[in-house]
C-alpha cells in the first residue's frame, strides 16, 4: 500500500469483464477518461460513465488505479460496471463514444419479481436473501450471516423487482447491499456511526490530502418533538402512545421551537402482540432515533482507500471542523491526474436522550 | 468549462419529479384456495398460493380483490359474495349471554342462543307473560331436548325434562314412553303406555296428549295412567283437580266424585 500523503505516480486500467468468472479478459485501451460515482442512496450504489474511442457493446469493465512510488507498482480496483447506454458522436474527422454504466445490481433490477412470490414466515432471512440474490445475478455474491427469521410471510408487490423486494427483504434483518472493490455483491450490517472506528483521518496539516473547499448543511425541517404510535390489528384494537420532548434543554423540544412538530407511525412491526409498555417504549426510542440533527459534509481529497459506508474522521481546524466522527454517503471519483475524490459525509448530533 | 459534478448533481436533483410516496397500493384479481384454515390466493397470472389475511369473508374458489401493501397480501372485496354483514347483523347481536341471534314474525320472537359455556339455546317468548322460555339446549355436557324424541320415561331426565316419579306399585309390568310435541311457551307432550299383560303379544299401547304452560308460574303435574280397560292422560290443575286431556282407545267421560290416580306421573314447571 502506497503512503497516500506523498507523491506518486498514478494511472488508470480498463479492462473488460467476464461476468461469469469475474476475471479481467482483455485491456481496454483506447478509453480516453471515465468517471465514477458511488452513491448509498442510489438504489444499484452508484454508476460510471466511460468515454472510449472504440465501440462496445453491453460489457463489464473494471477501472484500476495504478499507483507507483519508490519504485513499486500496485493496482487498486474502483469498481466493475456494466455498460447500458452508449452515445455516439462524430465531428467530421474522428467518431467519439461516451458509456453509461452502472454496479451489477442493475441485473437484480431487470426482472421483476413473480406474482404473488412469497417467503414463509420463520425462514432465515440472510440465508434465503443469499441464495435469491445468487440466482439473479451472474457477478459473485458474498453471503451474509445473521440468525433473523421472518415474523410474517414476505409477499412480492406487484411492482418489485428483485433489487427493492430483496432490499426490503434484508432491511428486516438490518441488512443492507453494499459492493466491494470488485463490485462483487455483499450484505452489509446497518451499524451506528458511533460505534464505528474511522478508517481515514482527514487533516489540514501539511500532509493533508484534503483540498482546502468544504461545505456544510445541516436539515432542521422534519425533526420532530411529538411522536405519535398508533397500532392496530383486526384482532387487538387500538392503541395509541404519545410521547413529547419538552426538555427545555434540547433544542429540538417543543419549548426551544416553540411549536410542535409531529411524526406519526401508523403501521409499526412488533413480533406477537405488543403491550402498552412495549408501545410506549417503541414511541420514546422513535423519537430518539428521530431527534438527531443531521451535517453533511462535502469535501474533494486525493484519492486514498476509503468507501462508501465507511468512517471517517474529520480535523479541518481552519475551517472550525475538529475531531467530526462522520459517515461517507457518496463519491465522485474522476479518473484523471490526482485522482480527486468529491466526498459527502453526514454526521448526526442526537438533541433528545428520552 | 466542466462543471463540478456536486453542481451537476443538484441540478437533476432539482429538476427530477419527487417520486410520489404516498401513493395507494393497486388492488389485483385472484382466486381464493383453502387448505383447512390455511388462506391462499392465486393471483391472476400467477401459479403460486399466495398467503393472505382476510378483511372480508372468502370460501374456497371465490374471485376476491387483493392489495398488497408493506409485503402483506390481504383480499379487501370478494366479487363471488359481496359482503352482506349489514344484513346479517339486523337479526344478531353480540351480548354477555353469548351470540344472539333473533327473529320477530308475527308478533313472536325466536332466539337462538349460541354461548360458548352454555351451549346452544333455542328461546321462544310469550307475549302474554313477556318471559322467555327456553325450549332446546345443546349444552357442552351433550344434553339434548329436541322434538318428537320418543324416550323411555325413566330416560326422560336426560333430556333435560323433569324426574319422572316411579310407578304405582303393582304396575311394575306397564312400559311408558313420552314424545316431546311442541316446546315454545307449551310444552306438549305425548304420554304412551303399553300394558304387557292385556295382550301377549307386544302389549296395547294407549297414548294421549298432555300440555303444560311451562312459561307460567304454575306447576303442572301430568301423568298418565288407567280407568278400568282405559289408558288416560292428564295433569292435576293447581287446584288438585284433574284434567283428562284425552283417553285411549275411546274418549271416556268421567263423572263427578271419579277419583284418579295415574300410574306415572311428573311434575312440569318446577322452579
Amino acid at each position: 500500500m502506497p503512503d497516500w500523503t506523498k507523491g506518486m505516480n498514478q494511472t488508470f486500467e480498463y479492462y473488460e469483464v467476464d461476468p461469469v468468472t469475474w476475471e479481467n479478459v482483455r485491456l481496454l485501451d483506447r478509453v480516453t477518461a471515465c468517471s465514477i460515482t458511488r452513491d448509498e442512496t442510489n438504489e444499484t450504489l452508484g454508476s460510471a460513465t466511460l468515454d472510449a474511442s472504440e465501440k462496445l457493446g453491453e460489457i463489464y469493465f473494471r477501472v484500476y488505479l495504478v499507483t507507483i512510488q519508490n519504485g513499486i507498482t500496485e493496482k487498486f480496483c474502483l469498481g466493475t460496471f456494466l455498460i447500458q447506454t452508449p452515445h455516439y458522436k462524430y465531428n467530421g474527422k474522428r467518431d467519439d463514444m461516451s458509456y453509461d454504466a452502472y454496479t451489477p445490481l442493475l441485473e437484480l433490477k431487470d426482472n421483476p419479481v413473480p406474482l404473488g412470490y412469497f417467503i414463509p414466515k420463520q425462514t432465515n432471512i440472510m440465508d434465503v436473501a443469499y441464495h435469491l440474490t445468487y440466482d439473479n445475478i451472474r457477478v459473485p455474491v458474498v453471503a451474509g450471516s445473521s440468525s433473523d427469521e421472518l415474523v410474517t410471510d414476505f409477499v412480492a408487490e406487484d411492482s418489485d423487482t428483485w433489487l427493492t423486494y430483496l432490499t426490503s427483504l434484508i432491511a428486516n434483518a438490518k441488512h443492507s447491499f453494499s459492493l466491494d472493490e470488485m463490485s462483487r455483491v455483499i450484505f452489509m450490517p446497518q451499524t451506528d456511526i458511533n460505534s464505528m472506528k474511522p478508517v481515514w483521518i482527514y487533516t489540514d496539516d501539511n500532509s493533508s490530502i484534503l483540498y482546502p473547499d468544504i461545505s456544510q448543511d445541516r436539515d432542521l425541517y422534519g425533526v420532530p418533538n411529538v411522536v405519535e404510535v398508533l397500532y392496530s390489528d383486526s384482532s387487538a384494537g387500538t392503541r395509541y402512545v404519545r410521547v413529547v420532548n419538552d426538555s427545555p434543554t434540547s433544542q429540538t423540544s417543543i419549548v426551544a421551537r416553540g411549536r410542535e412538530i409531529i411524526h406519526r407511525e401508523t403501521s409499526p412491526t412488533f413480533n406477537g402482540l405488543p403491550s402498552a409498555e412495549e408501545i410506549e417504549e417503541y414511541a420514546i426510542a422513535l423519537l430518539r432515533s428521530l431527534s438527531t440533527l443531521e451535517y453533511k459534509l462535502t469535501y474533494t481529497h486525493g484519492y486514498c482507500p476509503v468507501r462508501v459506508g465507511d468512517c471517517v474522521l474529520l480535523n479541518y481546524e481552519s475551517a472550525g471542523i475538529s475531531n467530526v466522527k462522520a459517515k461517507v454517503i457518496s463519491q465522485n471519483i474522476s479518473c484523471q491526474p490526482g485522482c480527486p475524490v468529491e466526498e459527502t459525509a453526514v454526521y448526526t448530533i442526537n438533541m433528545w436522550e428520552g | 468549462m466542466k462543471l463540478p459534478v456536486n453542481l451537476t448533481k443538484r441540478f437533476s436533483k432539482a429538476l427530477t419529479p419527487t417520486k410520489e410516496t404516498n401513493s395507494q397500493p393497486k388492488s389485483v384479481f385472484g382466486t381464493v384456495v383453502k387448505h383447512g384454515d390455511d388462506v391462499f390466493v392465486i393471483l391472476d397470472g400467477s401459479e403460486i398460493e399466495t398467503p393472505v389475511e382476510l378483511a372480508v369473508d372468502a370460501e374456497d374458489g371465490d374471485r376476491v380483490a387483493v392489495q398488497i401493501k408493506d409485503h402483506k397480501a390481504t383480499v379487501v372485496n370478494n366479487y363471488t359474495a359481496p359482503p352482506s354483514a349489514r344484513t346479517a347483523t339486523n337479526f344478531m347481536q353480540l351480548t354477555d349471554e353469548g351470540l344472539v341471534i333473533e327473529s320477530t314474525r308475527y308478533g313472536s320472537k325466536v332466539q337462538l342462543v349460541l354461548s360458548p359455556a352454555n351451549g346452544v339455546l333455542f328461546k321462544s317468548y310469550n307475549v302474554s307473560t313477556q318471559e322467555w322460555s327456553t325450549n332446546m339446549s345443546i349444552t357442552p355436557e351433550g344434553v339434548i331436548k329436541r322434538y318428537n324424541d320418543r324416550v323411555w320415561w325413566n330416560d326422560l331426565e336426560e333430556y333435560g325434562l323433569p324426574s319422572p316419579i316411579d310407578p304405582a306399585p303393582g304396575y311394575e309390568n306397564v312400559s311408558c314412553w313420552a314424545t316431546v310435541l311442541r316446546m315454545d311457551n307449551i310444552l306438549q307432550l305425548r304420554l304412551e303406555i303399553t300394558r304387557n299383560d292385556s295382550v301377549a303379544s307386544g302389549g296395547t299401547i294407549y297414548s294421549g296428549h298432555v300440555s303444560a304452560n311451562v312459561c307460567g308460574p304454575e306447576q303442572y303435574t301430568v301423568g298418565v295412567g288407567f280407568y278400568g280397560d282405559r289408558a288416560i292422560v292428564g295433569r292435576i290443575a293447581a287446584d288438585g283437580s284433574i284434567l283428562v286431556r284425552n283417553t285411549s282407545p275411546t274418549a271416556v267421560t268421567l263423572s263427578d266424585g271419579v277419583i284418579l290416580s295415574f300410574t306415572y306421573i311428573m311434575k312440569l314447571n318446577e322452579r
